[in-house]
């Protein structure tokens, strides 16, 4: 519960770090865990949070994109090991130099990572795999190795595209392909030409072998 | 209970076979087809795939001479069911299925375009008929539809 003549709101980036379990196992957090729970069981804003959160988690699952592999971190690593010397300039042995660097990164901890820490989802953080002895010699990755899940033409239906904008299309068919194929005069049958308010009424012509369907314009 | 799997299994297999060898049939969506044309009098750029309906309509009347593709448009469309399109400067084309392919093998159309009545006709599946509306853009240019259906029976 709420120690008494304590009436702060727990922060929501605590609830985030108690729904993701953070406190469990960990020693000092008792008080922190107590609020929270009193917390969630007496403010409706809070469960509304909570739910709100554990619906986020489940949003996150079910759409993130697979994990990279093992062997991929580990190409990956062996990449930018292989790359760093050539592009890094001459390190200079500044004591200035190290203490901003040191200053910067923990800036960098304390700003930047520890919030985000508590307020990403456990299952959404990415932890690269340590791999220990591997034997790997080459460092490109392959083409499969990087498979971004793309939909196919038939599980894409293009409903609506700009005329420009056609060459541009990478995944689906258009609705219109090559050459616009033009009805014979068997092939339609006109039922009926109701006339526009003005009693303009369109007319059937056939510039060559097929037939068009003309409305007069005042150009015209 | 061994017997009574087989006899379902053996059904639903009939029903499956039953169902694909079937031609469309008249419930079946329809998909739809338009693609919106502005002819112009300036210039002379055809887009390649209006070549044919460029010809026909430069037949008719030779001052038009640029045929863009604005856009085109793919839409399902139950029978009796009717669909709007957006074209331009918010005009709009309204399209109803009056019926599937019939024994003919023609889907039943009724179109009505910017500031025009309904013009109601059967076409065959996978060809277009041009429809060159009395509507100009904001532009000058002369607004054409054409509407394409599919697929019919066997097709």
């Amino acid at each position: 519960m709420i120690p008494p003549g304590n009436n702060s709101t727990p922060d929501p980036q605590l609830l985030a770090a108690y729904l993701d379990g953070e406190f469990e196992g960990r020693d000092g957090v008792e008080d922190l865990r107590c609020r929270v729970e009193a917390w969630l069981e007496t403010d409706p804003s809070a469960q509304r949070m909570a739910r709100d959160h554990r619906r986020l988690r489940q949003l996150w699952a079910e759409s993130a994109a697979p994990e990279p592999s093992a062997s991929v971190w580990e190409k990956a690593r062996l990449r930018v090991q292989t790359r760093t010397p050539q592009q890094r300039p001459a390190a200079r042995n500044s004591p200035f130099r190290a203490r901003a660097l040191l200053s910067g990164m923990s800036a960098f901890l304390l700003f930047v990572v520890l919030p985000s820490w508590f307020t990403t989802p456990t299952s959404t953080r990415v932890f690269p795999p340590v791999v220990v002895g591997s034997q790997w010699a080459a460092a490109d990755l392959t083409e499969d190795d990087f498979v971004l899940p793309v939909a196919t033409a038939e599980e894409v239906a293009i409903l609506q595209v700009e005329g420009r904008d056609t060459g541009t299309l990478v995944v689906g068919q258009l609705p219109l392909q090559g050459l616009l194929e033009l009805a014979g005069p068997e092939d339609v049958s006109i039922t009926s030409i109701a006339a526009a308010d003005d009693n303009m009424v369109p007319q059937v012509r056939f510039g060559g072998r097929s037939p068009l369907i003309w409305a007069r314009a005042p150009t015209d | 209970m061994g017997v009574n799997l087989r006899f379902l299994a053996s059904l639903g297999l009939l029903l499956s076979i039953a169902a694909h060898s079937m031609p469309c049939d008249k419930g079946a969506n329809i998909k739809v087809t338009l693609v919106v044309i502005l002819a112009s009098e300036e210039g002379n750029t055809v887009d390649k795939r209006l070549k044919q309906i460029a010809g026909e309509i430069q037949k008719l009347n030779p001052n038009l001479k640029s045929f863009v593709l604005k856009a085109m448009f793919d839409k399902s469309v139950a029978p009796g069911a009717k669909v709007v399109f957006d074209l331009v400067d918010k005009k709009k084309a309204q399209i109803v299925v009056r019926h599937g392919a019939d024994d003919g093998n023609k889907v039943g159309l009724a179109v009505t375009a910017p500031e025009q009545a309904e013009i109601v006709y059967s076409t065959v599946c996978g060809k277009f008929l041009p429809i060159v509306t009395r509507y100009e853009t904001k532009s000058g240019n002369r607004l054409i539809l054409a509407i394409r259906v599919q697929p019919c029976k066997g097709e």
